[in-house]
């Protein structure tokens, strides 16, 4: 695996009720960063995600990995899935077989590749994922937040270059969001690039690099700071301030916070907030 | 746990590792033997080699085992009744050898469930759907076979969830209303699974699908020692059935 420029140019994707429900977006993806990729239901997330993935032909413009714009013959697309996978949102849609090992295996052997490497794969995912305990494991005995990482780990053992994710923690409790989160760190620094959909905005101002918001059926891309801090674009796009920058602003009105970037989260909120003499921290 | 019986019990089974190539000779000479040996005592004995295998080593729960016997049972019970009467000229009545034959037909049929049973409760479908292949069986069926397991859990749940729903609304408080509601909950969930399998082939597409669903079966080497009991104890059946026959 190793980093990989994904681009989106100028899509217009699909048809509903008479307008596209893409016009027009665009989006960058630079090697090795985090995009998290935010908007209300119905906004066209997961329609960006299947474009990005070659799932979804758009109408007009392109996509493309590397500046090589992506055709859709079988060949090409063939390629495509070997560097960029998409997880769906409903891990039922992408498990199939009986067991979780056996699942996994489905991708890597698709690949044509020998016994000995698909089994390396598989081993390799589902560690990833922290996942390995659950290998024998018939796929109908797991839990929603367990599902939801073997599909994960079923796209990882295909060592793409580029993983989509289609709102990877929708319906997790928290303790599942942070075993996923965590998977995904360990995913990054095995030079996998991660796009998340999600509409969560403190989810995605604490753990991207970017974040595109897809709104009014095209996508605006900058730092989660610049993004998360446009009340008029959140507004537009159905969505809320994160709480850590709503509190961080006002802290920093009052005083107690220093100048420059605002915390993203508990942590580094309380890590920034002055000490006082017999207060614990 | 969100399954049903038999397949719980196959994955929770003490030989759930062993090697399902070993599983199926041993449950197939217990078949043959209930099919081809005298009732007496060749099925007593192969239906009891069944039960004590699945209660015993295996570990299979009395009760789990009982559950899956009863329909079998059911349908044997039916089956021999219609081979022991008789209409003739002075109407409905008992076959001459009816005791003979209704004990033989049971016998038989009993015998053989118990050792198909045997391979059932011990033996998950992710081991049996790679050995079937093994077997030669078309690549198609198997797939079919596979995609139908997961998908009918998938749906067992969809059905459970929407007949929770209509419960809390009332939907079952009158025979009228049962009716109705059940006619609406087959009808949403045939619509599900068409929506379910049109989503999982656009799933299984973006992994690269594009001949099969060919995945990796587990390792599960086969015991010489499982074997050589497995052949001891069915020649002991058929000295012990033929000495007595």
């Amino acid at each position: 695996m190793s980093h990989r420029t994904l681009t989106a140019q100028r899509l217009v994707v699909g048809y509903e009720r008479g307008r596209p429900v893409l016009d027009g977006a665009s989006l960058h993806l630079p090697a090795g960063r985090r995009l998290a990729v935010l908007g209300a239901n119905g906004s066209g997330k997961t329609t960006l995600l299947r474009c990005l993935s070659g799932a979804l032909q758009p109408s007009s413009g392109a996509v493309a990995v590397d500046g090589a714009r992506l055709e859709y013959s079988r060949r090409a697309l063939r390629a495509h899935r070997q560097e960029v996978q998409l997880v769906l949102q409903d891990p039922d849609d992408q498990l199939f077989s009986a067991s979780v090992a056996q699942d996994v295996s489905f991708g890597p052997l698709n690949l044509g590749l020998d016994e000995a490497a698909v089994r390396a794969r598989v081993d390799e995912a589902l560690r990833l994922l922290a996942v390995d305990a659950l290998a024998a494991r018939p796929t109908h005995h797991l839990s929603y937040g367990e599902r939801k990482r073997v599909a994960i780990a079923g796209a990882v053992a295909m060592r793409p270059c580029v993983l989509l994710l289609d709102e990877p923690t929708a319906g997790l409790d928290p303790s599942a969001v942070a075993e996923t989160l965590a998977a995904l760190a360990r995913l990054q620094e095995h030079d996998s690039t991660v796009v998340m959909s999600t509409h969560d905005v403190n989810l995605a101002l604490r753990w991207a690099d970017e974040v595109a918001v897809v709104v009014d059926r095209t996508v605006v891309q900058g730092s989660p700071e610049e993004i998360l801090g446009d009340d008029a674009l959140l507004a537009r796009a159905r969505l809320g301030r994160p709480w850590a920058l709503t509190l961080g602003a006002r802290l920093r009105d009052l005083g107690m916070l220093p100048d420059g970037p605002l915390p993203r989260d508990v942590a580094g909120l309380l890590a920034t907030l002055p000490e006082r003499p017999g207060i614990p921290t | 746990m969100n399954g049903l019986a038999i397949d719980d019990a196959a994955w929770s089974s003490a030989w759930r590792r062993r090697s399902p190539g070993d599983k199926l000779l041993l449950c197939l000479g217990l078949v043959v033997c209930a099919l081809v040996l005298p009732s007496w005592p060749g099925s007593v004995l192969v239906g009891g080699a069944a039960v004590v295998l699945a209660l015993g080593p295996a570990r299979v729960p009395a009760r789990t085992f009982g559950r899956a016997v009863r329909l079998p049972l059911a349908f044997i019970a039916v089956g021999a009744v219609t081979a022991v009467v008789q209409l003739d000229g002075n109407g409905l009545g008992w076959a001459p050898d009816a005791g003979t034959r209704a004990g033989s037909l049971i016998g038989h049929a009993l015998a053989g469930s118990a050792a198909v049973l045997l391979l059932a409760v011990t033996t998950p479908m992710s081991d049996l759907l790679p050995a079937l292949r093994r077997l030669r069986v078309p690549a198609a069926v198997v797939e079919v076979a596979s995609v139908t397991y997961r998908l009918l859990f998938v749906l067992l749940e969809s059905l459970r969830t929407i007949r929770e729903a209509q419960t809390a609304r009332m939907g079952y408080s009158s025979l009228r209303r049962s009716y109705r509601s059940s006619g609406i909950l087959a009808a949403a969930v045939l619509t599900r699974s068409f929506d379910r399998a049109r989503r999982l082939q656009v799933g299984l597409a973006g992994r690269g699908m594009e001949t099969g669903l060919r995945v990796l079966p587990e390792v599960l080497p086969s015991s010489p020692a499982f074997l050589a009991a497995s052949a001891l104890g069915l020649a002991g059946i058929v000295s012990i059935s033929l000495a007595a026959g």
